[in-house]
């Protein structure tokens, strides 16, 4: 909990924030991303937002405009706070905020409503949003607003965030809200709330959700409660997922490698690197600046083809994947038929889901394990994703070397990965005690993911693969290209050599990839490409690279999540495993190539 | 079939007695069409998933019955040992006469019936399926048994009469399977049985879910738990009187919710201590559904009133409810 309360700090003044409170996956975070301008996280599973998210609201008049700061509070089924995610959202209330948004799931009114009365409780301010009004009007039902809103002495507005309706009429209601609060006028007028127990507000709220629906038309869910069914019976399900996982890889590594091989290597190797080249060659004389912007390690080349040309059309396939994976609410079906399975190796279902982002990046990875129940999960998910899921950036490294030898190797280095996360998940659940915690876990609906949404999410992805995984690259690129070119690479190699040559049998270049793989995890795997490496050899380079150090900002955030002595567990754990597990398969490899 | 329209339906039969407990505050609510009412009992089965489903089982039978060996290997797999379950359960012995609603192209059941020394009365509707049917039967059985113990003839299972058989069979895809049944149940002789076939676990989504509980009155039934999705019936008759109000009596036994068959319904009385179940909509008095039950001890999947919920299989153990009769 060290984190909510160092958080808290960061939010200046909550006299003068307004809070967006609700159950999970209910679109506060696309309410949130329509009011401030920002870019949040969004998916179609509960528990997205982890972490709240501060921004600028402008309320008020013309004549009286007025920012807020506005809060996205972490999904909560009730202010009884059973996770971290929950407890931050119940620890804000206690900071008495000038007003709250409370978004209520139109499909569940019940237990939404009883959320907002626990809320009302807190004598905060209101304005309430029905949202996914859509979703109910497929079903032929819809949510009486006005009885609602007189029954609550609270202005009440439907809405359907991902169309952005209602949501200025959220925001008019506001402003008149926080003026009537300047003029110390009540701010609920009809009957006073004082129910304490859970029994009559669940009562409560059952008859005001009762009497608030309505039906308008005929239910359209038919067809699509056929197909979930399909899809959560485990007979149809697991061939659905494992057809599903196929074509998701699939898409990803044929796109990827697509991309990159029609259109951006041929567009650096025929158009901008020769053209750099020109560039430099005319400028700088033959010496130690020319090579390190277009020698060996090139700054201005291997720093621009590395990031842009071999990993980036990794990065662009993997997020459309995913992003299609996340907003069709696959991803918990796939937690539900697999948590069976994962309960005997000490995970949960539900663990999937952060285990799947880590494929992306281990750093939201790690994040999402917030919303896992207990430490003990949060922490095995952290160890693994850390230790053997390799970011896309990673694989799109692993892809370039290995496609090249030899294709088989890429889903032999990925089984390997498997069966390492199998072997980690069953040691650390020997290893860390903790409760466990019974699965309980909402389905949210099926949904087609909208283009736009997708564009709008790859799009986020890229630009933060540019800010946070292309700079560093560069960096490290141009950091590798000083060391060679001045030559202390050479005595560093030569002091590594035992570990580097003698142990695991790679090259005496190849201490490089160790040095700068610190910095970013592709970078224990690229500088592998151009020495025509033996098919053994690069196994074992890809698996050292693979369990080798998680980048620098991966280590930052272990450390701020679980503190710098588990940070500090994870990187020796990580980088043993990686030296120990290279030599073994190196001398395995020897054992077997003398068997036959 | 469309689990939340159902849930409409017995949501609004039951809506009277929960809603006459906690009124008082309602008094002022607006007066709105709420939700439908006067619902049948049953509806025909329209769900384009079950169309699609019969009519590519019937093409595959249709065509199958072509290729050398196939009915043989068909019949095996699928039908053989139900079969001999179904003859042994429902007590038919040889010389009874038997009625089957829907035999299909490939007509494995009455083949197995007649074997057993029963007279048969195959009932198809589609003729080009009656056509295939006579031929494959002309090729399993010899002439005796063909021309004494074997009638095909051409008919929709909804205008059948049932009285004067000793046993009627129905297949899995006749539709209304439903209607059908009870039909049958309501024309048959004092002693006779009724023998269908229930889909279980993921069939269950093609197929209409008819339980004797359903059909009315306190039918004395049986279950024969088969392979591959489907399960058999046996209902005997015995002073059968169709009674819809069944659906919304609170008499069901008490279960947990572990213990329910897939599609399975029934009021929650009891809770375990557990914070996140309440408002997912597993409290007591709220209707639940068991939707799935995954392997390797992984959750049961229930449908709530607006959500479908993963419940951990002790936690589940855990969750008490009333039965009610499947929708």
């Amino acid at each position: 909990m060290a984190d909510c309360h160092q958080s808290r700090q960061e939010v200046e003044e909550l006299e003068s924030s307004i809070l967006l409170i609700g159950p999970p996956n209910v679109g506060k975070s696309v309410i949130f991303n329509y009011f401030t301008g920002l870019d949040v996280g969004m998916a179609n599973y509960p528990g997205t937002t982890v972490e709240f998210s501060v921004g600028e609201i402008d309320i008020g008049g013309e004549e009286s405009a007025r920012s807020y700061q506005l809060i996205d509070v972490p999904g909560t089924y009730t202010l009884e706070a059973t996770n971290a995610a929950e407890q931050v959202a119940v620890d804000m209330l206690t900071q008495r905020p000038a007003a709250a948004v409370c978004v209520l799931d139109a499909q569940n009114m019940e237990s939404s409503l009883y959320l907002l009365l626990q809320l009302l409780e807190h004598e905060i301010p209101t304005v309430v949003a029905v949202n996914r009004t859509d979703l109910l009007a497929n079903e032929g039902m819809a949510v009486d607003v006005d009885y609602l809103s007189s029954k609550l002495g609270l202005p009440v507005v439907e809405t359907v965030a991902v169309e952005q309706r209602g949501l200025e009429t959220v925001r008019t209601e506001l402003s008149r809200l926080v003026e009537e609060q300047a003029q110390q006028r009540p701010h609920f007028s009809s009957e006073k709330i004082s129910d304490t127990n859970s029994h009559s507000r669940w009562e409560k709220a059952e008859n005001l959700a009762r009497s608030a629906y309505y039906r308008v038309g005929e239910d359209q869910t038919e067809a699509k409660e056929s197909w979930d069914q399909l899809l959560v019976s485990p007979a149809t399900g697991f061939p659905i997922a494992l057809l599903v996982l196929t074509l998701i890889f699939g898409l990803v590594v044929g796109l990827g490698l697509g991309l990159r091989r029609f259109l951006l290597s041929p567009l650096f190797e025929h158009f901008v690197i020769p053209l750099i080249e020109l560039g430099v060659t005319s400028i700088i004389p033959p010496g130690l600046w020319r090579s390190i912007l277009i020698g060996e390690y090139g700054f201005l080349v291997k720093g621009l083809e590395w990031p842009f040309a071999l990993v980036m059309p990794y990065v662009l396939s993997f997020y459309l994947g995913l992003t299609m994976l996340e907003d069709s609410g696959y991803m918990p079906r796939l937690a539900v038929l697999l948590d069976g399975i994962l309960n005997k190796i000490g995970l949960s279902g539900g663990n999937i889901i952060p285990l799947l982002l880590g494929y992306g990046c281990a750093i939201p990875g790690i994040l999402a394990a917030r919303a896992m129940a207990n430490r003990k999960e949060r922490l095995t998910i952290a160890v693994m994703i850390s230790l053997a899921v390799p970011c896309i950036a990673q694989t799109g490294a692993f892809i370039s070397l290995l496609a090249e030898a030899s294709i088989w190797l890429i889903p032999l280095v990925f089984l390997f990965s498997f069966a390492v996360l199998v072997l980690a998940g069953i040691i650390l659940d020997l290893l860390i005690s903790g409760d466990w915690t019974p699965t309980v876990l909402e389905i949210p609906e099926l949904l087609l993911p909208r283009p736009g949404v997708i564009a709008k999410k790859i799009w986020l992805h890229f630009k933060h693969f540019l800010v946070d995984g292309a700079v560093p690259m560069v960096i490290g690129v141009g950091l590798a290209a000083l060391l060679y070119e001045t030559g202390a690479m050479e005595i560093m190699a030569y002091y590594m050599r035992p570990l580097v040559d003698g142990w695991l049998g790679l090259p005496e270049e190849a201490a490089t990839p160790l040095l700068l793989g610190i910095m970013r995890r592709e970078l224990t795997v690229l500088p592998l490409l151009d020495m025509e490496l033996s098919f053994l050899q690069l196994f074992v380079g890809s698996v050292v690279g693979l369990f080798y150090v998680p980048c620098i900002a991966v280590i930052a955030t272990l450390a701020k999540e679980y503190g710098i002595r588990v940070a500090a567990a994870i990187l020796l754990l990580t980088t043993t495993t990686a030296f120990v597990g290279g030599g073994l398969i190196l001398r395995a490899g020897w054992l077997l190539a003398a068997m036959f | 079939m469309s689990f939340r329209h159902n849930w409409h339906k017995v949501c609004t039969r039951s809506e009277p007695e929960v809603a006459a407990e906690s009124m008082s505050s309602e008094k002022n609510a607006p007066t709105k069409s709420k939700k439908q009412t006067g619902v049948k009992l049953f509806k025909n089965f329209t769900s384009p998933l079950f169309k699609l489903a019969s009519m590519l089982l019937s093409q595959l039978e249709y065509i199958g019955t072509f290729i050398p060996g196939f009915t043989y290997l068909y019949t095996n797999l699928f039908y053989r040992k139900m079969i001999a379950r179904e003859i042994k359960a429902a007590g038919v012995e040889p010389g009874d006469k038997v009625l089957h609603v829907g035999c299909g192209s490939l007509p494995a059941t009455p083949i197995a019936l007649v074997r057993a020394g029963c007279r048969v009365i195959a009932l198809e509707r589609n003729e080009k399926s009656l056509e295939r049917a006579r031929k494959v039967a002309a090729w399993r059985l010899n002439k005796k048994e063909l021309s004494m113990q074997l009638e095909f003839r051409h008919g929709n299972g909804l205008g059948v009469d049932s009285s004067g058989y000793d046993a009627v069979w129905v297949s899995l895809h006749v539709n209304p399977q439903p209607g059908i049944i009870q039909q049958i149940i309501f024309n048959l002789d004092q002693g006779s049985c009724v023998v269908y076939r229930k889909p279980t676990a993921w069939l269950s989504q093609f197929y209409p879910l008819v339980t004797p509980e359903e059909l009315g009155g306190n039918l004395n039934s049986q279950y024969l738990t088969g392979w591959l999705g489907k399960e058999s019936v046996v209902i005997w008759s015995q002073d059968f009187e169709p009674d819809e109000k069944i659906v919304s009596q609170d008499d069901g036994e008490e279960i947990s919710l572990a213990d329910c068959r897939i599609g399975e319904a029934g009021v929650i009385t009891q809770i375990p201590d557990c914070q996140l179940l309440a408002p997912l909509g597993l409290r007591p008095g709220k209707y639940v559904r068991l939707r799935a039950r995954q392997s390797c001890g992984g959750p049961l999947v229930v449908q709530t009133a607006g959500r479908k919920v993963a419940v951990d299989r002790d936690l589940a153990d855990a969750i008490r409810l009333r039965r009610k009769s499947n929708g």
